[in-house]
């Protein structure tokens, strides 16, 4: 039965997909008003000092900021990325390491397609939190929700406390996708953000995950402001356009 | 500002009193006061607003439709009937707010004004707009306006523990409001939005807003929001009442400051910095900084502002040009207008600084300004009070120099700007030396024979008053060789 449920979630997604193809195809029609498909929402968590927010402004900035201050609260960066030739809007909140604000941080969960769990590959006491971190990730999103470790400040070899493996290891028992990346060099942190926005779209293509779900963390954006249902819609390509 | 979020248990709503002046047509209107912890607001509702609420809450929310006190056709106008009604009215507010602690239906909010003065509230009015036209009015690159309260309440949101979504659809979700903030490049701040008087008259600024007792001037925010922010304009609102503006410092290329009560540039460029009425220390490297700039006591340590190049600060009560200006070294436009400078200094270390204006002030002389900024090209000096320009007369990258209405009084004064090799433009109407005779053609001839391309007071000279220019000319020449010899 769930089977089947996915199946045609999967179906009807690509219908929806299949109409804004065809919206944009018609030049006669109004001009999208969004100019990308979809909205993904992203969390990062870890402990503090990790390098949460680097790892965001080296994502949106393409630059390291150096002796960046601690979060106060949350932040906020966006970016529009492409996976399939679909343009989709990434809305990232950056949390807050610290553990007085760890209620701020509790309230941004609900309602993420993606977390980001990142610790210290120099500092092993942020690696051990994770489980913490994790059991909070489990318990406060949705089961469809894409968890993506990231070993963060791989440049500073020298001083590594947790080892590759190890990590890789936790990340398998666990279900979790894995990278060490560095927010200074850049390496590996457009993969991680990437790699997460794929596994999202893939879990929206295979009816893993329900659109209309209101905590699903996505939101699609019809070409057209106006659509009411798929029929009517469906209905209104055919009768404006000649392709 | 309100915080029903967090501030629940200090909420409370009366009706102190209702009013039916025949003014308004007869019709009662109840004064509603409502209260969260410190902040109060008043709201003016008519009987069929509440009905409207009601029957809405009923329809969304299924409650009781037995709540409001019913409808009365007859006798509806008698004090003993609308004192009671008014209790009725009390009580029914009062139970909806038992009935909804912990977050207000969107129709209760709006009824209760609570979108005008909440955090969360007012938010999601923002967030619906952003969702909406959010992309058009970024596209079209203009500046947006923001009052104080909304860039206070973004900055204070995001440190409330409360998700940003609330409702199903994602029309209010405060995600949109930051993604706006995040990506628009031109804020105006100003105490309430779009409203002219407040731009106009900086000793209103202690008004509170709307009904409320919410004072503007007194919120403290942040801007980290606003992270790709390259134009930030304040007006009737002091920049002190930013918190933490570290983050806008590598992006920030223009500041506007107007119609405020500041008196220091550093209330603008060291706004949230505890120490800015210390000596701000040289930046230059040791080697070659002027040794009177070591002397102060440092005290300060901060950021400069590495992509500022304009500063406005027009319509100020600025009495100097503090050493703050120090920590903008790539500025090239500086307007300083309508203020009441009297000496002009600190400028030594920006090289860049091309456009100088500080018409409006009350300089009386100008000393040796070459030897501080020396790459002007526009000079404006209008409605000031100087009497002599031999100060300028080394300006040698001068192109345009307004000095229209000072007290220049003696015409051999124009000699020292006569020779500036560059100067195209030169504005002296309004002074006491413009009311003389053959006044054009005597300034003119001051150019001798770079007459042809001088704009005096934003005109060329006519054929005659150049002839006449070149006559003069001849003999001054003539004067000073006899001097000579």
């Amino acid at each position: 039965m769930a089977v089947k449920m996915s199946k045609i979630r999967g179906i009807a997604n690509k219908l929806h997909e299949r109409i804004d193809c065809l919206i944009e195809k018609c030049p006669n029609m109004t001009a999208a008003p969004y100019n990308y498909n979809y909205i993904f929402k992203y969390i990062i968590i870890g402990d503090m000092g990790v390098g949460k927010s680097c790892l965001l402004h080296q994502f949106t900035e393409k630059k390291f900021m150096a002796n960046c201050p601690h979060t106060i609260g949350v932040e906020f960066g966006t970016r529009i990325i492409e996976v399939d030739d679909k343009k989709i809007k990434l809305q990232i909140w950056d949390t807050a390491g610290q553990e007085r604000f760890r209620a701020v941080t509790r309230s941004y969960y609900r309602g993420a397609a993606g977390a980001l769990m990142v610790y210290d590959i120099t500092r092993r006491s942020t690696y051990n939190h994770l489980s913490s971190w994790l059991t909070d990730t489990r318990n406060l999103t949705n089961p469809s929700t894409v968890i993506f470790l990231i070993g963060n400040k791989s440049d500073l070899e020298s001083t590594r406390e947790v080892t590759y493996e190890e990590a890789k290891e936790f990340a398998d028992e666990n279900g979790l996708m894995f990278l060490e990346a560095s927010a200074m060099t850049g390496q590996n942190v457009e993969e991680a953000f990437l790699e997460t926005a794929r596994k999202i779209y893939q879990n929206i293509q295979e009816g893993r995950l329900d659109l209309n779900a209101s905590e699903s963390g996505v939101q699609h954006r019809p070409s057209q402001p106006t659509r009411t249902s798929l029929s009517s819609e469906a209905a209104n390509v055919k009768d404006q356009c000649s392709c | 500002m309100a915080c029903y979020y967090r501030q629940n248990e200090e909420t409370t709503v009366t009706i102190p009193k209702y009013t039916n002046e025949t003014s308004s047509g007869g019709v009662t209107y109840y004064d509603i006061k409502v209260r969260v912890a410190k902040v109060e607001w008043m709201v003016e509702r008519r009987y069929r607003d509440f009905a409207q609420l009601h029957d809405k809450l009923v329809e969304d929310i299924a409650i009781s439709k037995k709540l409001l006190p019913p409808k009365k056709l007859v006798g509806n106008k008698q004090p003993a009937f609308l004192e009671q009604r008014r209790e009725q009215l009390e009580a029914y507010l009062q139970e909806l707010l038992i009935y909804f602690r912990t977050e207000l239906p969107r129709a209760l909010a709006e009824f209760l004004d609570f979108n005008k003065y909440d955090i969360i509230y007012l938010l999601q009015d923002l967030a619906k707009l952003f969702d909406e036209s959010g992309d058009a009015l970024l596209s079209s690159k203009k500046e947006y306006n923001l009052s104080a309260l909304e860039v206070f309440a973004i900055s204070e949101r995001l440190s409330l523990p409360c998700p940003p979504n609330v409702d199903r659809d994602g029309k209010y979700d405060f995600s949109h409001v930051l993604d706006f903030c995040t990506q628009l490049v031109a804020l105006v701040v100003t105490p309430v939005k779009d409203n002219a008087s407040y731009a106009q008259d900086y000793n209103t600024v202690d008004v509170p807003i709307g009904r409320s007792n919410i004072i503007p001037n007194r919120l403290n925010f942040n801007l980290n929001a606003f992270r790709n922010l390259k134009t930030l304009k304040f007006s009737a609102l002091s920049t002190e009442n930013i918190v933490d503006i570290e983050l806008l410092k590598p992006t920030l290329q223009t500041i506007c400051v107007h119609n405020t009560t500041i008196q220091n540039i550093c209330q603008v460029l060291l706004c949230d910095n505890l120490h800015k009425y210390c000596d701000v220390p040289s930046l230059l490297p040791e080697a070659i900084r002027p040794p009177s700039a070591t002397n102060g006591s440092i005290l300060i340590s901060t950021d400069a502002w590495q992509e500022l190049t304009d500063l406005d600060l027009t319509g100020n009560l600025l009495t100097q040009i503090d050493g703050s200006v120090r920590t903008a070294p790539k500025l090239r436009r500086l307007v300083l207008e309508q203020n009441r400078i009297r000496v002009v200094q600190n400028l030594d270390e920006l090289p860049h600084l091309q456009l100088l204006s500080l018409s409006g002030n009350l300089i009386a002389e100008c000393v040796d300004w070459h030897l501080t900024m020396g790459n002007l090209v526009t000079l404006e000096l209008a409605q000031n009070k100087l009497k002599s320009l031999k100060g300028l007369r080394k300006l040698l990258s001068l192109v345009n120099l307004d000095l229209s209405c000072n007290q220049i009084e003696d015409l051999e004064e124009v000699d020292y700007v006569a020779n500036l090799p560059l100067l195209e433009s030169l504005r002296l109407t309004g002074n006491p030396l413009a009311g003389s005779v053959d006044y054009r053609p005597r300034v003119l001839a001051r150019f001798h024979e770079r007459a042809v391309e001088i704009s005096l007071d934003n005109e060329r000279g006519s054929q005659q008053e150049l002839d006449t220019a070149l006559v003069l000319s001849a003999l001054l020449q003539s004067k000073q060789r006899q001097r000579q010899k």
